[in-house]
């Protein structure tokens, strides 16, 4: 098993938290727009993490000002990136059914959407368990990353390997 | 209410609950973890990781099992006991415990009482932290 690279694990924690409150916002003053908002930001992060508005608000104001850290892990980028595509789909389909009316099932997918990403800030990311589970199964020409070593699918790798 | 203050008020509801229900799991689950290490046969009174395990659990013996390894390589047979479990074999155990996944370790102090549950993989550093911290407290209280 290898790691393809290094990840910062504070920009994932950042893009969870303000993916928690954008949605928990969206919520609370009823506007499908918000969710289409973050939608947008997760397509943004799966397309290219670097573009990802919540991870250039970390490093433009966060990090600078030093109200969150880096903690940069070895940790393979790609199970992320699926992951923000995974939540793009569920954002977007939650905006869409907000948007033609169906309030219930709409929240019901930003509902969801909150419970993964506050599942992902506490160190287990669903969209990354999918994925290895994938490469697992021999999808392995688009899910080719396997876990890295001694850590369970989807969780956060241990700091210092 | 407005609507807005109503949402509100569901959005707190729903984090509020969502928080008590994890303590309260993890408090019931240390509570019975206590009943059941009073049971435990321990012959040396040195800090002791319960793990549960199975035969189908692939991060068991892949992941966590060498971890373990490793922490008694560190830190001394002698300073550390590990009792293993297979919940296959021993399915009344795991559930005077309140095993809820695999794998499962729990942190015993030297004189028995748990100090960490971890339920699913726990690394390398976690655990030797949490071992440092067992031996620190096991050392204020005894004073």
């Amino acid at each position: 098993m290898k790691s393809t690279g290094m990840v910062d694990q504070s920009e994932l924690r950042v893009t969870a938290a303000l993916g928690i409150l954008v949605l928990a916002a969206a919520f609370i003053v009823n506007r499908w727009e918000l969710v289409a908002f973050q939608a947008g930001v997760l397509f943004l992060t799966a397309l290219r993490p670097t573009f990802g508005p919540y991870i250039v608000f970390y490093h433009a104001i966060l990090q600078p000002a030093g109200i969150v850290k880096p903690d940069v892990r070895a940790d393979n980028l790609e199970p992320h990136r699926f992951a923000a595509l995974f939540g793009t789909v569920v954002s977007a389909t939650a905006a869409v059914l907000l948007a033609t009316g169906s309030s219930v099932a709409g929240w019901a997918f930003a509902w969801l959407l909150i419970s993964l990403a506050a599942a992902n800030f506490a160190g287990w990311c669903a969209g990354c368990f999918t994925y290895y589970t994938l490469h697992r199964l021999g999808l392995r020409g688009v899910f080719k990353d396997a876990p890295i070593d001694g850590t369970f699918p989807g969780a956060r790798p241990p700091k210092g390997q | 209410m407005t609507p807005m203050v109503e949402r509100l008020s569901i959005t707190v509801a729903v984090f509020v609950v969502a928080w008590a229900a994890l303590a309260l799991m993890k408090r019931r689950q240390l509570r019975a973890a206590n009943r059941a290490s009073e049971r435990l046969d321990r012959a040396r009174h040195v800090p002791t990781i319960v793990y549960f395990w199975s035969d189908g659990c692939s991060v068991c013996k892949n992941a966590q099992r060498p971890v373990l390894e490793r922490m008694v390589a560190e830190t001394g047979s002698d300073q550390l006991a590990v009792v293993t479990y297979s919940v296959d074999e021993s399915p009344e155990i795991a559930r005077e415990w309140g095993v809820r996944t695999l794998p499962t370790t729990f942190v015993l102090d030297s004189t028995g009482a748990t100090r960490y549950v971890n339920n699913g993989f726990v690394a390398l550093p976690t655990l030797r932290r949490q071992l440092q911290e067992t031996a620190t407290a096991s050392a204020t209280d005894g004073r």
